[in-house]
């Protein structure tokens, strides 16, 4: 996975950032137990910035102001 | 996507000592395990303004003091190349989670390696960039002169954008750069015939480096020589020192940032304390694992009254010293190449109860952070067991974009990480 690999995916209509982050987090969910690369995961707040990215994309309108301010899950 | 902000949509993880708004910010320490940070850090908090989005924060060695993340009180973290090997640290986790494709990229911290060498243990780039391009707003402090953030990413592009992202001035960081920040993907591609690289032969000549880490460097250097670089031999006397000289700078500076956690304000407080000395000593004494106890321990005897001369003095001098061979070497040459590390990653256990061949680990690397330059490591092999093998490029300070470009091209033409999917 990396920065032009998703854009490919995003950009093809393949997948949304929603469905990508949400892939993820799955992958997370069944993975994580055996690497513990996490120490803490904010789920909720990615899923609603994908989702307002996804709808910046949809309009092509400007990004809202900064996140990072979320609760881990 | 044409007007979206340059990383929109691009999920990345935070190395836990990196404070993020509302969310729990540990250190991966029991002293800091219910601490939630009230502000954001300048380096995330770019990240978001750019369209990342944030999945998590990473596990790493406590205060960002180790080489294997095995000293977290979240539990260690596993390399995802052989879950049997730890991933590196202190940046652990945030490598770990790119090599597993759990986040594209992520954010570390590098005080003496913590970026390169666990980008090294588990095949992917990091990227320490040079003292001062990066703000430390928002870095929990381990030493303040050798700190400085960075990014783990699958591919040197990757690395190029977040620190373009990343860098710049900052005014809550008075010893970050009031520099321009140039973009860091422009030259990414250029030509590197006729660059100049320089091979640190006390590198090479190391006892410690492993013959199977000394011979995939080495046809790294081979491959930069059939990409038209001009292949120099440089000598850095004072190399060597850099581990002897380090741990007597970091645990003295982490000695002083550490005090603060005194149970009074915030932080883990010990509820068996009967007065406030008591409090103090004990909240410590519970809140702090070995490792930081014995790097606090060490640095509080290095400033002492009648042995800061004797150890933190000298050491700053040695310090100057490393810095001026850097300096000679680059009148020579545009870029340093050496192993990320002397070996690759080793079994979970195998220094726990050998601190000072742990701190070996990080041989390569911590030079750099004394001298306050920016450096890179990309994976340029495997060894007979397929774990994978770092070269690190070191440059002037802020000549990213030469790292950046000379590691581009390597990786481009190298392929040396084909299949990504670990899981």
């Amino acid at each position: 996975m990396n920065f032009n690999s998703l854009r490919k995916e995003i950009t093809k209509n393949n997948a949304s950032v929603k469905e990508l982050v949400s892939d993820i987090f799955e992958k997370i969910d069944h993975k994580d137990p055996e690497i513990n690369s996490y120490i803490c995961i904010t789920k909720d707040s990615a899923i609603e910035q994908a989702e307002n990215i996804d709808k910046l994309i949809q309009n092509n309108e400007e990004l809202p102001p900064p996140c990072g301010d979320a609760n881990c899950d | 996507m044409k007007n979206s902000p340059p990383l929109a949509g691009m999920p990345i993880a935070i190395k836990d000592n990196i404070c993020t708004k509302g969310v729990a910010t540990t250190c991966a320490s029991k002293m800091l395990k219910n601490f939630v940070a009230p502000y954001e850090s300048t380096a995330s908090n770019k990240l978001w303004s750019s369209g990342g989005i944030c999945l998590g924060k990473t596990n790493l060695d406590e205060f960002a003091m180790g080489s294997s993340t095995e000293t977290s009180s979240f539990g260690v973290t596993s390399n995802p190349w052989d879950i049997n090997r730890v991933p590196g640290g202190s940046s652990g986790g945030s490598a770990a989670s790119v090599a597993a494709g759990f986040c594209a990229a992520a954010l570390g911290s590098d005080t003496g390696g913590s970026i390169r060498q666990p980008a090294s243990f588990c095949g992917v780039v990091g990227l320490k960039p040079t003292y001062g391009r990066v703000s430390r707003w928002g870095l929990v402090a381990f030493a303040s002169s050798l700190d400085q953030i960075g990014p783990i990413t699958n591919t040197v592009s990757d690395a190029a954008e977040i620190l373009y992202s990343i860098s710049g001035k900052d005014p809550f960081d008075s010893t970050c750069l009031d520099k321009p920040v140039p973009n860091y993907l422009t030259d990414l591609n250029k030509s590197i015939k006729g660059l100049k690289i320089g091979i640190i032969r006390e590198c090479f000549e190391h006892p410690g480096l492993n013959p199977e880490v000394k011979e995939s460097v080495l046809s790294g250097v081979h491959r930069f020589k059939t990409l038209g670089a001009e292949i120099v031999e440089v000598e850095c006397p004072r190399f060597n020192d850099g581990i002897a000289t380090y741990y007597v700078i970091a645990p003295s500076e982490a000695s002083a940032n550490l005090a603060r956690y005194d149970g009074v304000k915030y932080g883990y407080r010990s509820n068996e304390a009967s007065n406030l000395i008591d409090m103090t000593s004990k909240s410590r004494a519970e809140g702090f694992g070995d490792e930081v106890q014995r790097r606090i321990l060490i640095g509080t005897y290095a400033l002492s009254a009648g042995y800061s001369d004797a150890y933190y003095k000298k050491a700053q001098k040695v310090r100057t010293l490393i810095r001026k061979d850097f300096d000679n070497a680059f009148k020579k040459v545009d870029l340093l190449l050496t192993p990320t590390c002397p070996t690759t990653a080793f079994l979970k256990g195998d220094f726990v109860n050998d601190p000072l061949s742990m701190y070996l680990s990080d041989l390569l690397t911590v030079p750099v952070n004394l001298a306050g330059l920016p450096a890179i490591s990309i994976p340029c092999g495997f060894d007979t067991k397929g774990l994978p093998i770092g070269m690190q490029l070191i440059g002037n300070v802020l000549e990213e974009d030469r790292i950046l470009n000379a590691a581009n091209i390597f990786e481009i033409d190298a392929q040396v990480i084909k299949n990504r999917s670990l899981f």
